[in-house]
């Protein structure tokens, strides 16, 4: 029997305990491990860790835990900038059976005291970077160390590895805090790995997948969720800090990693594809890549389609499996809360099915678009709030129960998305629900559907962010464009803008606007900020 | 008709360079079977949809995978019952 259905069939096996298990199946120490940017314990960046060096290196990290009295069911937050200090010590943290509480380190430092503080974590292991930015401040009494120190300790005295059941909480991530504190998620061991147990062990082995270069945060559940598809089908897996660094420079670092790394897949959010959409991608050796694979938010058309031109992808041909031009885009759309995208749709060049299309729901994921006036389901073709029941879906919020429930709805969790499913039975992405506008007369302002719009009509706009809300008692929008490099910021493009929104909602256009960069306010994973730009360009304060 | 299907399924697998010899109704696509992998799937799915007509969507692997010779057999039978029915 092969490792991957031996996996499968292990119902004891799950997000807490993936290493000990590939241990316990037989998998060999020079099996693929993890690759880093950065060095570790010594170890040199870019230089592959194998699966036996990866053990080393954790249960060097899970002595140091035990002989700090690091102990089951402490949760303990990790704050730091390198992908080998998130992921070595959340497998680590696992094996002792502590709680990682894993925090991206473009968490702003007074948004992470007051997070750290909601923990009520035992302890805090930070790099130097962000310990400054925690000195002298109340975190409510963890004991805080230096992460990198967790690497001294020695492997041989790693205690025995934590006996999981299927609720125990294993990670706590958190949401891109785009509309308030980032919320605190609750994954548990059979969560966190319900659909890497499904798809990628007990589903059909994967083209494209040999060599995956992560620029995904190593912190989300879309990092962790990486780590484990990898380990568990031997894959080789790079995974790049920060997701490639200060996002308007990490185009450029992801591009030059592909052609010195040679991925067949790169995996990524959806900052990640528009960041790569302001370079001649023509240009750069890409050819290693079969799959460019997206999560969280859907990606947009413009973007998609410049990747897929480029690449090369597996076929059959008379000649047999062969290699041709183009690469595939696989999109879906995804939440920390729903621990695993709830759908899929594959792009390709000669694919045309766009629009936020996120495709069919995956084979573990229920769902319905309801009608919260009547918690009916809504028709073909009519917009819905999405419910989903799904074995992915996490336990809850970390100490707030207020908000765990509340967005449960007849059995369904609500994803706080809004789509349409059509005759064939794919969905489509409209908006978020808290983004979309009510303009009277049952029309919506759907702004997530209007940016689509906007950038498939306007070729040598980059990126576009659509503000809509109450203004002096009426509705107004304003649209945000990030142009190309080369285009003009003086063209007029009222008109094609007017025709992306549609009657209703043109008729609430206040202005466009080319801004820098720097005007747009991101999360700490790149996602635009919606809540606050809604503020800022509405209230009257602050002018583009 | 379910013979023939299998038939053309086997012999597919076969031109794809799949060791056919101990595949039958009852064993698997995926891994737990005959391991055929999702380009292969893909591949499959046009063939048979250039034989008989019957569409597989390219999202449906997933499904595929889990399916058996025979059950996918059975599929594409139903498939063109229904096909054929719509059309007359």
């Amino acid at each position: 029997m092969n490792i991957r259905i031996a996996l499968a069939d292990d119902p004891a096996l799950g997000a807490g305990n993936v290493l000990m298990k590939l241990r316990e199946h037989g998998a060999a120490a020079d099996r693929p491990g993890i690759t880093f940017d950065v060095s570790v314990d010594g170890h040199p960046a870019w230089a592959p860790l194998s699966f036996g060096e990866l053990c080393d290196r954790v249960a060097a990290r899970a002595a140091w835990l035990h002989q700090q009295g690091i102990k089951p069911r402490d949760p303990v937050a990790v704050y730091a900038t390198s992908a080998a200090d998130c992921l070595l010590t959340f497998m680590a943290l696992n094996w002792v059976g502590a709680i990682p509480a894993l925090m991206n380190g473009n968490m702003p430092g007074e948004t992470a005291v007051e997070y750290i503080r909601r923990l009520r974590a035992t302890a805090v292991l930070t790099d130097a970077a962000h310990r400054s930015l925690l000195a002298g401040r109340d975190l409510g009494g963890p004991v805080v160390a230096d992460v990198a120190e967790a690497g001294t300790g020695n492997p041989a005295q790693a205690p025995g590895y934590y006996r999981y059941a299927d609720d125990d909480p294993i990670a706590i991530t958190h949401s891109s805090g785009t509309t308030r504190m980032p919320a605190a998620v609750v994954h548990s061991h059979a969560s966190l790995f319900a659909a890497t147990r499904q798809l990628r062990l007990a589903g059909p082995r994967a083209h494209g997948t040999e060599r995956i270069l992560s620029a995904l945060p190593a912190a989300h559940t879309a990092g962790v969720l990486t780590l484990h598809q990898a380990l568990c089908r031997g894959s080789e897996l790079l995974f790049l800090s920060a997701q490639g660094g200060p996002f308007e420079r990490s185009g450029a670092v992801i591009l030059d990693a592909i052609e010195r790394w040679h991925p067949t897949a790169v995996y990524g959010f959806a900052v990640t594809w528009a960041e790569l959409a302001r370079f001649d991608l023509a240009a750069r050796d890409l050819s290693s890549v079969s799959v460019w694979f997206n999560t969280g938010d859907c990606a947009h058309e413009t973007h998609v389609r410049r990747l897929v031109a480029v690449g090369s992808h597996a076929t059959y041909t008379r000649a047999g499996l062969v290699r041709a031009p183009g690469s595939r885009f696989i999109d879906g759309i995804g939440s920390t809360e729903m621990g695993y995208s709830g759908f899929r749709v594959s792009h390709h060049a000669g694919s045309d099915r766009y629009g936020r299309c996120v495709g069919k729901p995956h084979i573990f994921a229920e769902v319905a678009l309801l009608d919260l006036g009547t918690g009916e389901e809504v028709p073909t073709g009519q917009v819905g709030h999405v419910g989903l029941k799904s074995p992915t879906l996490a336990l809850g919020y970390w100490n707030d129960s207020v908000n765990t429930y509340r967005y449960r709805y007849c059995g369904y969790y609500l994803t706080g998305d809004l789509m349409y499913r059509d005759s064939d039975g794919y969905y489509y992405h409209v908006d978020r629900a808290a983004d979309s506008v009510d303009l009277g007369g049952g029309n919506w302002l759907y702004t997530a559907m209007s940016e689509e719009r906007i950038l498939v009509r306007c070729p040598d706009v980059r990126d576009c962010t659509v503000v809509a809300g109450m203004a002096e008692g009426t509705v107004v929008t304003d649209v945000l464009l990030l142009l190309d490099a080369t285009a003009d910021p003086d063209a007029d493009r009222t008109e094609a803008v007017k025709e992306a929104l549609g009657g209703p909602a043109a008729a609430t256009l206040r202005r466009i606007v080319a801004v820098p960069d720097d005007d747009i306010v991101v999360g700490p994973t790149g996602k635009v900020r919606k809540f606050l730009m809604r503020q800022r360009h509405l209230a009257g304060v602050g002018t583009p | 008709m379910f013979d023939s299907i299998r038939e053309f399924i086997i012999n597919s697998l076969r031109e794809m360079n799949y060791d056919v010899e101990d595949i039958g109704d009852n064993t698997e696509l995926g891994p737990r079977g005959a391991d055929v992998e999702s380009v292969a799937l893909a591949e499959l799915a046009i063939r048979v949809e250039d034989e008989y007509g019957v569409k597989f969507g390219e999202d449906e692997a997933e499904e595929l995978s889990s399916l058996t010779v025979g059950e996918f057999c059975a599929t594409v039978a139903d498939r063109l019952a229904v096909a054929k029915a719509a059309g007359e």
